[in-house]
């Protein structure tokens, strides 16, 4: 009945229409229909519009001319309704996003929006409906040709009553994803597709970040609809091994499935895909080669098959392209995969080509000159593969380039300034880490303004590179390990006001450094460079002037920055650097990595130190004294303390387990200390690095260190203990000098594989608990120098990650236990100046080590020249201690034994036993018999 | 451990030539060449980091005090994957025993003069035992058992007069056994299993190598 009257309303309401058209054309104006406001408003009762910008929605007006109200200019029904929330200055947006936020639309959605029966377009994007599904109603919305929810923050299952929007021509439902997102759980979901096929008109359809990873039938949906022409699935946790697609109904031309858990081979059905013009799949796990039917997709304007697992050789990626895509093909990225082979000449034919990233693979061979060719081109990036042969001459060709990428590979030779004489618009030039010279004549200008220049690891010496006085755009720059040995010159730090990255290291610049106009990260370690340090911005992050010749008291850098509060990283380790560590370090409280090693400072520990949040303190090699600081127990964060090789006092406190839980490595080493080890030290659940090498400590080695639970793995988990990720440049990794293998190494994004223990040059007395044996995470264990006894423990034999093992300088006595023989990785061995006895156990390892390691002990058998052979008998020693003492046995009987038993066995026995070597050795000898028969036959004639 | 070589003088200098700042690092990049050869199931390779200025800090490798790398430690890692030429740039290789490596002895390896020990023992190496081994002039252990390797022992091998430990067994090694130099002090267990290896050659009177 209600039915009825609604039609028949409606059937009035047209026919006031058309009386309203024949009135109202002239002034080309439309009266919106009563029903149709009256549905407004209900719709507009329940949102929520904190900004009011339904303030033109009122009861009696003209609907029609309310905002985001869009009617048919004949008819007068609501054809359309924009409300989506202004998204037009995004920027503003992220400055205030409160006020942003006020901006849209929430609450709930009222059916009254059935009534709008003729509503062909609803756009209710970058809304807040953050508390409801998608209403099921929508889908009974039959005229609707345009649906826009995007980032509207639905919630829920996607409904598929929307399937029965046969006339819907554009569907999109994107919801928020980021990439971190991956393989997350999402606002939206869908177990099926299977309403799309409802959707019989669809053109566009954007799934964007809704959970489809409960589907299986998005492929087969999806690519059947034979009028979509874009589809985009990026981010929807779209999962498994992509079912084949058989059909050959669609149309597509866009098909964007990036950021997804794909991780089959591209199946070769994708490319039935005639009408394909672009094709994202970047960032999934596909595996295997491309299938060959690529050279099938004619119309293919951008393959972006980036971060994948994909194999196979690029110049037959080229070839299947060439075939087909040859003339249209403007972008293709196909960066960090596995392809490998060479580029070819081939490549010079994509005349259309704007954009080529093929970096991060294990692509070799030359850069082709035919490169030149592509005069489109804008992006080159090959960089982190393996090519070789000389910088190509032809890239200068390349007048539209903009980003140059070919960082990171094994080109060599030498670059004329005429290689880039038509690079009138690059603007970045990434070409760090090759073997290339580059020394223009010193009046070249060079026809491009960079923003960026990365030349790291070329040589641009010995002259500082005079044409970059011409960039006038310069920002970022990474001149580091490049040849330069002269004075830097006034005139670089003016090239910008100022500069975002700058990295001269490693180089022999001289010259003072009163300002540093760098925004972020500066490094100019391994320099020339003089005089006081120099003021720096309060912006910057990362300031790193290690192994210079600044000089001068600390007092005015660290004290006079009112506001430095940004500075994440200071190295300012091996310079020239006295007097005390000032105490006004309360300002620095971004700080988390700080070296001031190899300097002269001298003085006590400032407390104020203690009161930052440091993750990473070195002060080693100075003249530091006084007992170890107790303002450091407040320094909680702390996963590496250096202090060693300074004068530091008293014994090891036991608070240091306590307070410093997260503590990875700990060096004292080279210092005053005496005492005892605390057991307190067994605390620390991350302590993997223990040096307290070179002190007076004394007592014994404390058995609880098998509590040491980070040296006990084998695991050690990631590369390095902590890093900085800044804007520029490589991470900053938490670094730390080690002595390992003998040697003192900087250990930096390696430090976290290494765990190790030295207590050398001590006191210590006692034996060696058995317990050390279960630290089987240690690769290096020195005990050397000290008053240990006892026998070694067999355990220490389970250590089986051991490279480097020194006992040497102790009392120990007893045999080298046979468990030794286990230690496959071992490198660096010593157990010389013992009272050691037996036989040396036989192991490849063992065996490898000079006589040296072995000395001074009373030990037999190879290495050493003593031979273990008593009354004829080896001596399986390690085991036993009292075999010692071996009768001295006439070396003479010894040895015609010994000639007698090679002899015997070597020659006649092998010939006894082995019938075919007998059988052999005498039929060639009957060979040979007969050959002299023969020899003496013919000499007789 | 082993004295630096003329040969790593002269590679530095070379080096220092064309560029001061990679003077140290073909060694890395041989290593890493190495590396990416393998298959690593253990991560026993992860600390080699190839962006580092020397490969002295990475595990199973050890460097002498201008950081050469003086020794590569690998024995019993399951490491398989092939050799390559670009370990012939290394002073001192050794240990390379138990794992899975595959294919061919490098020819290159015969660069390594100061090599002390080869123990490439407990492979699948398959192939001849390179002729280039003759230059090993330092060597003193070579253990190549328990392979497949195949032809005959190279006569040139004789002249490696610091040779005091040799294994061969457990290959396809045919021919006869060489007797000069160092060859004849080592005994019979050296050569077992190698079912068409003939017995020792015949010296004296008519020189005659058996052949294959």
């Amino acid at each position: 009945m209600t039915g009825v009257t609604i039609s028949l309303f409606s059937f009035l309401l047209v026919i006031a229409a058309a009386i309203c058209f024949s009135r109202c054309h002239a002034n080309s104006s439309v009266i919106c229909i009563e029903s149709e406001r009256e549905a407004l408003l209900k719709f507009k009762n329940d949102l929520m519009d904190p900004s009011n910008r339904l303030s033109s929605w009122v009861e009696g007006g003209d609907c029609c001319k309310w905002n985001g109200v869009t009617c048919h200019n004949l008819t007068g029904h609501v054809h359309q309704l924009h409300l989506a929330a202004p998204l037009d200055d995004y920027v503003a947006a992220l400055v205030e996003p409160e006020a942003y936020w006020r901006l849209r639309l929430g609450g709930t959605i009222n059916p009254s929006l059935l009534h709008l029966k003729h509503l062909t377009f609803l756009d209710l994007s970058y809304n807040n409906f953050s508390n409801i599904q998608i209403p099921d109603f929508f889908g009974s919305l039959g005229n609707l040709t345009y649906l826009n929810l995007s980032l509207a923050e639905f919630k829920g299952a996607i409904p598929h009553t929307l399937g029965n929007l046969s006339k819907l021509r554009y569907l999109d439902l994107q919801c928020l994803f980021f990439p971190w997102m991956l393989g997350e759980a999402r606002d939206m979901e869908a177990k099926s597709l299977a309403w799309v096929s409802g959707l019989s008109s669809l053109e566009y359809l954007d799934l964007t970040g809704v959970d489809l990873h409960k589907t299986t039938d998005w492929l087969q949906v999806t690519f059947n609809l034979s009028s979509l022409l874009e589809l985009h699935l990026h981010g929807c946790n779209l999962q498994g091994p992509s079912p084949y697609y058989l059909g050959n109904k669609s149309f597509l031309e866009v098909v964007d499935l990036s950021y997804n858990l794909l991780n089959s081979s591209i199946p070769n059905s994708l490319y039935n895909l005639n009408h394909l013009q672009s094709l994202h799949l970047s960032k999934n796990m596909l595996e295997g080669r491309l299938p060959t039917s690529l050279k099938d997709l004619c119309n293919l304007k951008e393959l972006d098959l980036s971060d994948n697992k994909i194999e196979g050789d690029i110049s037959e990626i080229v070839h299947s392209l060439s075939s087909c895509s040859l003339d249209c093909l403007e972008t293709l990225n196909m960066e960090n995969n596995q392809l490998s082979g060479h580029l070819t000449d081939q490549l010079g034919q994509f005349k259309s080509l704007v954009h080529l990233s093929l970096a991060g693979n294990r692509i070799s061979g030359p850069i082709p000159l035919s490169i030149g060719e592509l005069s489109s081109l804008k992006v080159f990036d090959v960089s982190e593969n393996q090519l070789n042969g000389t910088f190509p001459p032809s890239l200068g060709q390349l007048g539209n380039l903009e980003t140059l990428n070919i960082g990171q590979n094994l080109l060599e030779g030498v670059v004329s300034e005429t290689y880039f004489s038509n690079l009138t618009r690059l603007k970045e030039l990434k070409a760090s880490r090759n073997m290339l010279r580059f020394q223009p004549n010193s009046s070249w200008v060079p026809p491009f303004q960079c923003k960026t220049i990365e030349l790291a690891q070329w040589y641009l010496g010995p002259k500082f590179p005079r044409w970059l006085k011409f960039q006038k755009n310069l920002s970022d720059v990474d001149i580091s390990h490049a040849g330069i040995s002269d004075v830097i010159p006034a005139w670089f730090w003016n090239l910008s006001t100022q500069f975002g990255y700058v990295n001269l290291s490693s180089n022999q610049i001289s010259g003072m450094l009163p300002y540093l106009n760098v925004s972020a990260v500066a490094d100019l370690s391994s320099n020339r460079l003089t005089g006081p340090l120099p003021r720096v911005l309060p912006t910057l992050e990362a300031l790193v002037l290690s192994n210079n010749s600044f000089s001068g008291p600390l007092l005015e850098f660290v004290c006079n920055s009112s506001k430095r509060t940004q500075m994440e990283i200071l190295r300012i380790d091996t310079n020239l650097l006295f007097g005390e560590i000032p105490d006004c370090w309360n300002q620095w409280q971004a700080l988390r990595n700080l070296n001031l090693g190899n300097n002269k400072l001298t003085g006590k520990f400032p407390p104020s130190l203690g009161h930052t949040n440091l993750g990473m303190l070195n002060l080693r090699n100075n003249s530091m004294f006084g007992e170890l600081p107790s303002a450091l127990q407040n320094c909680t964060r702390l996963v590496i303390l250096d202090l060693s090789e300074n004068h530091f006092s008293g014994s090891v406190p036991a608070w240091m387990g306590d307070k410093l839980s997260r503590l990875e490595v700990l060096r004292l080493r080279s210092n005053n200390l005496d005492g005892h080890i605390p057991d307190k030290i067994c605390a620390l659940p991350y302590l993997k690095n223990l040096d307290l090498a070179h002190n007076n400590i004394s007592g014994a080695i404390p058995k609880c260190f098998s509590n040491l639970s980070k040296m006990a793995t084998k695991d050690q988990g990631y590369g390095y203990l902590e890093g900085s990720y800044l804007e520029f440049g490589e991470p900053f990794y938490f670094s730390a000098s080690l002595v390992l293998k003998g040697r003192e190494d900087e250990y930096g994004s390696t430090l976290g594989f290494v765990a190790s223990i030295d207590l050398s040059v001590n006191s210590l007395t006692g034996e060696i608990p058995k317990e050390l044996g279960t630290l089987i995470g240690l690769i290096s264990l020195n005990l050397s120098w000290n008053l240990l006894t006892g026998n070694i423990p067999n355990d220490i034999g389970n250590m089986e990650l051991m490279e480097s093992l020194d006992l040497s300088m102790n009392q120990l006595y007893g045999g080298i236990p046979s468990s030794f023989s286990d230690l496959n990785f071992l490198n660096h061995f010593n157990v010389s100046y013992n009272n050691l006895t037996g036989q040396i156990p036989t192991s490849t390892q063992l065996q490898s080590f000079e006589n040296s390691s072995y000395m001074a002990n009373h030990l037999c058998g190879p290495p050493v020249s003593k031979n273990c052979i008593t009354k004829g008998v080896t001596n399986e020693g390690g085991k036993g201690e009292g075999s010692n003492d071996r009768s001295k046995v006439n070396g003479l009987y010894v040895s015609i034994m010994v000639g007698f038993v090679m002899g015997f066995w070597g020659v006649v026995a092998p010939l006894f036993f082995i019938k075919s070597w007998r059988h052999s050795y005498y039929q060639k000898l009957d060979h040979v018999g007969r050959k002299l028969q023969v020899f003496w036959a013919t000499m007789g004639r | 451990m082993a004295p630096l070589s003329l040969f790593s003088l002269f590679l530095c200098c070379f080096l220092l030539l064309l560029s001061p700042a990679t003077s140290t690092n073909s060694e890395g990049n041989a290593l890493h060449a190495l590396r990416r050869r393998l298959s690593d199931p253990t991560n026993v390779l992860q600390s080699w980091d190839p962006t580092l200025v020397n490969p002295c800090t990475w595990f199973h490798v050890t460097c002498d005090s201008t950081n050469h790398v003086i020794r590569l430690d690998l024995g019993n890692s399951n490491v398989s994957g092939t050799l390559g030429p670009e370990l012939g740039q290394l002073q001192h290789l050794q240990e390379l025993y138990k794992n899975n490596i595959r294919g061919k002895i490098p020819n290159e390896l015969g660069n390594l003069k100061n090599l002390v020990g080869m123990d490439l023992y407990g492979n699948s190496f398959e192939g001849e035992i390179p002729k280039s081994f003759a230059r090993l002039k330092s060597l003193r252990f070579l253990r190549l058992n328990n392979n497949n390797l195949t032809g005959s022992i190279p006569r040139e091998l004789t002249a490696l007069s610091n040779l005091k430990v040799l294994d061969v067994s457990d290959n396809d090694l045919c021919g006869t056994i060489p007797v000069d130099g160092p060859f004849a002090m080592f005994s019979m267990p050296s050569y077992a299993n190698n079912k068409r290896l003939n017995g020792p050659e015949l010296k004296g009177l008519v020189p005659y190598d058996f052949g294959c």
